[in-house]
């Protein structure tokens, strides 16, 4: 073959195959940097977010954002839309400062004119920021945050987007059981994993070194440096866009945080600057200013903490009850008080206390301290269901056999083995069950979820890797609620858990997994469940 | 710009090539010019600050060389000349070093500057003193401005080499022959062009995650991960660095220019000293006419040759970099040849296996002092390989080698365990790296007749390599 010819060749085909490989990103488009998903084929993994907020804003439909940092990447969307009556998105963005949340806000207030709540929380950290400082730790993938084409083959010819997404995309729609759709808001980006809470968990490495006696000044140009970033951050937005409410709050972190400024003499310093931060937002008309910080029942509580600042989903789920019902609401009559207590509290804050505090056994105790506050009444009342073996044998049981007296004399269920899941498999837990039928235990159907808020249940693990993966499926096959184990289950103890069902309607099926998760799994893993109620 | 980025592959290199030929056909120094701003523009994005820098260099060395050539204190503007590119390095690279080795000797508090080290500077100070001394040799007929700026800045060598001797490549800049395209050469160079990349975008970039893995966990790490660990990130050099050459060499090729082979199948060598004539072999071509020759070579008695060889690889491994480590990296290199040199005969009589084994197992210690912090580390890595022995193998090596594409393939087939598959992979992987760094430079860069399937495989090679370029990261923040 002649030279010229091989040459013409090999450019012609490679320009080919690249045309076709990058059409292929394009048409699936998982980062939503063209289009909307098309979720009427596929089904859109959504867990990165710096990788897929700025599309989601862009490209999807929705009239209510929340938004902010890890602290936020629990709320559920399907709660702020019952209460809120809204539809709405979460686009979180972890470690972020408040400048990188505001340009992803002003980007979803440009591409949506529908948007009318936004829900935001505030971190006290990123007070001693400039107004346009960025994380530096991360390498922004600004070929999907502008305007370019050109760079837009970062995207198109890239190998990770290609063969974790795009490939896999078109091959899970050959699965049995496929829905099409989008990993809930309620799950991203945090997936279902669940964390463990308490004193233990959040002192574990914590060193109480001396509180320092002298307090930190606040000077001026700190405070205008302040100004300048709640404004160009926080506020311009808000008074671009007059039709929006913003409700912002100051993220509760735990009383472990105050004892770390406490250390750098520093509580006083921040009460300053949260003063600053308050009286420049109370000026804007459309922004609602909620503060929890004074519920020291909550954040002194380290049963609501898995570490120093986060805390659990239950909080998150009680912050949004709170601003719906204006509880911590800050105005011009009482921000003063209530900074003065803060810091009088705090101040005088016995934080040795914390070191002998109980941690709760179960962790769901917290969650149930606080049900009365999220849903206004006692928790376990009202219709209240055992799930019997005669329910449980009207299920499907898989891997799996019934048994009676269990926990407290009722009936159980014991699973055993492990899903054939694929260690690391892109598809989660939760999907991989919906489309294959596999699990170790048992599917449930009820065929109408509103009667009940909550799924209770006792489990204990038996054997080497048994533990919980409980997984609520609506009609349409998504996830709306699920449990999966602790990441430091290693005893063989009764423990209970606690589903959160109070805004899922219509027809579920739920699934009890006690299998691991994965091909990895010792064969012999065994869990039982028992001792389950609906309320 | 680099070699491994969309914008050159997909733009810039097509461009040039086209270009260049083109503005051959006009006049017979448009193509240089063209070079020569592409090569300006190759060094200058992203490097604007240190480009300054290294223009005034080339300024700098060009009077220089004009005084060779005019005065007659010939010597002195030499020596003065090297003197200066010595220094301007020595500041880039040694000053840091040298204060914070006073630091640490006397005990002294003497702040460290913040200096950025430029790109490709130890390879263009080198270049720049051969040229110096070929003006200095008479050596070469065209001595003008843009022969000498674009001798300097050819894109394809710039950053990492191969280090060419002017001679050798000013003249072809010249050649009226070599300014017509020559679809033969554009075919090769394409074909060499991407098994350098193929080297640097699949091997090196792989191979690395899990070297960097083990030296940065070594203390925590399983004998096995260590040696796996050591063996690639040794492998990772290798395919940077001679994929990097292998592309300047294909693109070359292209543009009908030849480049000296920098890379012959080092880790076939059968000695420490074969070792140094297949690794690096424009650096060592350097450091032999400029440094062991000068001060004598082997013609001066045995203690000498010795001596000189400690000296080379001394100045080779203060070349590498400014640490204790390289400086104790070159003694230990010396060392190693100098043994070889005097037990010669001996070692010769061992079967070829067994020096081969050996040979290999030094070179992986040159590599543990090559990318070690500090001698505590190195220290502490070899002792660490000497412990008990513990063969498991971290989950983080085995997915350092996961490649998304053979991911997909895994779980695309009908395998029970997947997990079981990667670890297999990773043997397979490493195996197949390692044989493929044995084939001879002359195999690799040999002319080769054009069929459909060598297209095709060339076609899935570059495209592989270009998807390869694009990564999705991930954010993790530990704090918040």
């Amino acid at each position: 073959m002649k030279s010229k010819i091989w040459i013409a060749g090999f450019l012609a085909g490679s320009v080919i195959l690249l045309f076709i490989l990058g059409y292929n990103v394009y048409v699936t488009d998982p980062f939503f940097h063209y289009h909307k998903p098309l979720t009427d084929k596929f089904f859109y993994f959504l867990d990165n977010e710096r990788m897929q907020n700025d599309g989601i804003v862009r490209h999807f439909d929705y009239d209510a954002i929340i938004t902010g940092t890890s602290v936020s990447e629990y709320f559920k969307t399907s709660e702020m839309d019952e209460l809120f009556g809204t539809s709405s998105i979460k686009v979180p963005y972890q470690g972020a400062s408040w400048k990188e949340v505001n340009d992803n806000l002003l980007k979803a207030v440009n591409a949506n004119k529908n948007i009318r709540m936004v829900i935001r929380n505030i971190d006290e950290i990123q007070f001693l920021n400039e107004k346009d400082d960025l994380n530096e730790e991360y390498d922004y993938p600004e070929y999907l945050y502008n305007d370019d084409p050109l760079d837009d083959v970062n995207y198109l010819l890239n190998r990770d987007v290609l063969f974790n997404r795009v490939f896999p995309m078109y091959t899970y729609t050959r699965m049995k059981n496929f829905t099409p759709g989008h990993t809930t808001f309620d799950i991203y980006p945090m997936g279902n994993w669940s964390e463990a809470y308490g004193k233990d968990v959040v002192l574990e490495n914590y060193s109480f070194q001396d509180i320092r006696k002298e307090e930190v000044p606040f000077p001026d140009e700190d405070r205008i440096r302040l100004i300048e970033d709640v404004r160009q951050n926080l506020t311009d937005v808000a008074d671009e866009n007059p039709q929006i409410t913003f409700f912002y709050f100051f993220s509760p972190y735990s009383a472990v945080f105050w004892r770390n400024l406490a250390v750098e003499g520093y509580i006083s310093r921040l009460i300053e600057e949260e003063k600053t931060v308050i009286e420049e937002i109370l000026k804007h008309e459309n922004i609602k200013l909620f503060s929890f910080h004074d519920r020291t029942d909550i954040t002194a509580d380290l049963n609501n903490y898995t570490d120093p600042v986060h805390y659990a989903p239950w909080v998150n789920s009680w912050i949004l009850s709170s601003i719906y019902a204006e509880r911590g609401l800050l105005t011009e009559e009482n921000y003063g008080q209530y900074l003065s207590d803060l810091r009088d509290f705090y101040h005088s804050y016995d934080f040795e206390a914390l070191k002998t505090q109980k941690d709760y056994e179960d962790d769901s105790e917290a969650f149930i301290r606080l049900i009365p506050e999220i849903y206004g009444d006692e928790p376990f009342q009202s219709i209240s269901v055992a799930v019997d073996s005669a329910m449980i044998q009207s299920g499907i049981i898989q891997a799996a056999e019934t048994v009676k007296e269990q926990h407290e004399g009722t009936d159980g269920i014991i699973s055993y083995g492990r899903l054939k899941r694929q260690f690391e498999s892109q598809i989660s837990t939760d999907e991989y069950i919906l489309w294959t039928d596999d699990y170790c235990g048992v599917k449930l159907t009820i065929d109408e979820a509103a009667p009940y808020r909550y799924l209770s249940f006792y489990g204990k693990k038996l054997q080497d890797n048994g533990q919980p993966g409980v997984y609520v499926y609506d009609e349409s096959g998504n996830v709306v609620s699920s449990y999966v184990h602790y990441s430091n289950l290693t005893d063989d103890q009764w423990h209970r858990y606690l589903l959160d069902l109070r805004y899922i309607r219509g027809k579920v099926t739920i699934v009890f997994n006690g299998g691991y998760v994965d091909i990895t799994g010792s064969p012999d893993s065994s869990f039982i469940f028992s001792n389950i109620n609906l309320y | 710009m680099q070699f491994n980025t969309y914008n050159f592959l997909l733009l810039f290199l097509p461009l040039t090539v086209v270009v260049y030929f083109l503005c051959n056909r006009v006049h017979k120094n448009a193509g240089k010019i063209i070079l020569l701003a592409a090569s300006l523009i190759f060094y200058g994005v992203g490097n604007l600050h240190y480009s300054l820098l290294l223009y005034a260099s080339i300024l700098f060395n060009y009077l220089i060389s004009r005084a060779i050539i005019k005065y007659d204190n010939k010597k002195i503007f030499l020596a003065s000349g090297i003197i200066v590119n010595v220094l301007i390095l020595s500041y880039y690279k040694y000053l840091n070093f040298f204060l914070s080795s006073i630091n640490e000797i006397f005990k002294s508090d003497i702040k460290l500057l913040e200096i950025l080290l430029p790109l490709g500077i130890s390879f263009y100070t080198f270049q720049q003193i051969s040229y110096l001394v070929s003006v200095y040799r008479k050596e070469l007929n065209d001595r003008s401005f843009l022969s000498y700026a674009l001798y300097i800045l050819y894109f394809p060598k710039i950053l990492m080499g191969p280090i060419t001797e002017p001679e050798e490549l000013i003249p072809q800049f010249d050649d009226e022959e070599r300014k017509k395209a020559d679809f033969d050469n554009i075919a090769d160079g394409i074909r060499i062009f991407i098994i350098g990349l193929f080297k640097k975008v699949i091997f090196a970039d792989t191979f690395v995650k899990a070297g960097s893995w083990g030296f940065a966990n070594f203390s925590s790490t399983s004998t096995a991960d260590l040696i796996i660990a050591v063996v690639v990130y040794l492998m990772h050099i290798y395919f940077d660095f001679s994929g990097y050459s292998d592309m300047g060499i294909g693109i070359s090729r292209m543009l009908n220019i030849d480049l000296p082979v920098n890379f012959d199948a080092p880790f076939r060598s059968l000695s420490v000293r074969e070792f140094w004539k297949r690794w690096h072999i424009t650096l060592g071509r350097f450091l032999t006419n400029y440094i062991y020759v000068p001060l004598g070579g082997s013609r001066k008695g045995i203690i000498r040759t010795y001596l000189n060889t400690l000296i080379v690889f001394l100045i080779s491994g203060l070349w590498h970099g400014a640490n204790w480590t390289f400086i104790v990296w070159g003694l230990y290199v010396g060392v190693c040849n100098i043994l070889d040199r005097v037990l010669e005969k001996e070692i010769n009589r061992i079967p070829k296996i067994i020096r081969w084994f050996c040979t290999f197992l030094t070179i992986n210690v040159y590599c543990i002092l090559f990318m070690s912090n500090s001698l505590a580390q190195s220290w502490e890595i070899i002792t660490h390989l000497f412990q008990k022995p513990d063969l498991r193998i971290s989950y983080e090596i085995i997915k350092a080698f996961d490649l998304p594409e053979i991911i997909f393939l895994m779980n695309s087939l009908p395998f029970q365990n997947v997990y079981k598959i990667r670890r297999l992979w990773v043997l397979v992987f490493t195996a197949a790296g390692f044989l493929f760094s044995l084939i001879p430079a002359d195999t690799l860069y040999r002319k080769r007749k054009n069929t459909v399937m060598g297209m095709i495989i060339c076609i899935l090679i570059f495209v592989w390599c270009i998807i390869s370029l694009g990564t999705e990261p991930t954010f993790v923040y530990n704090n918040f």
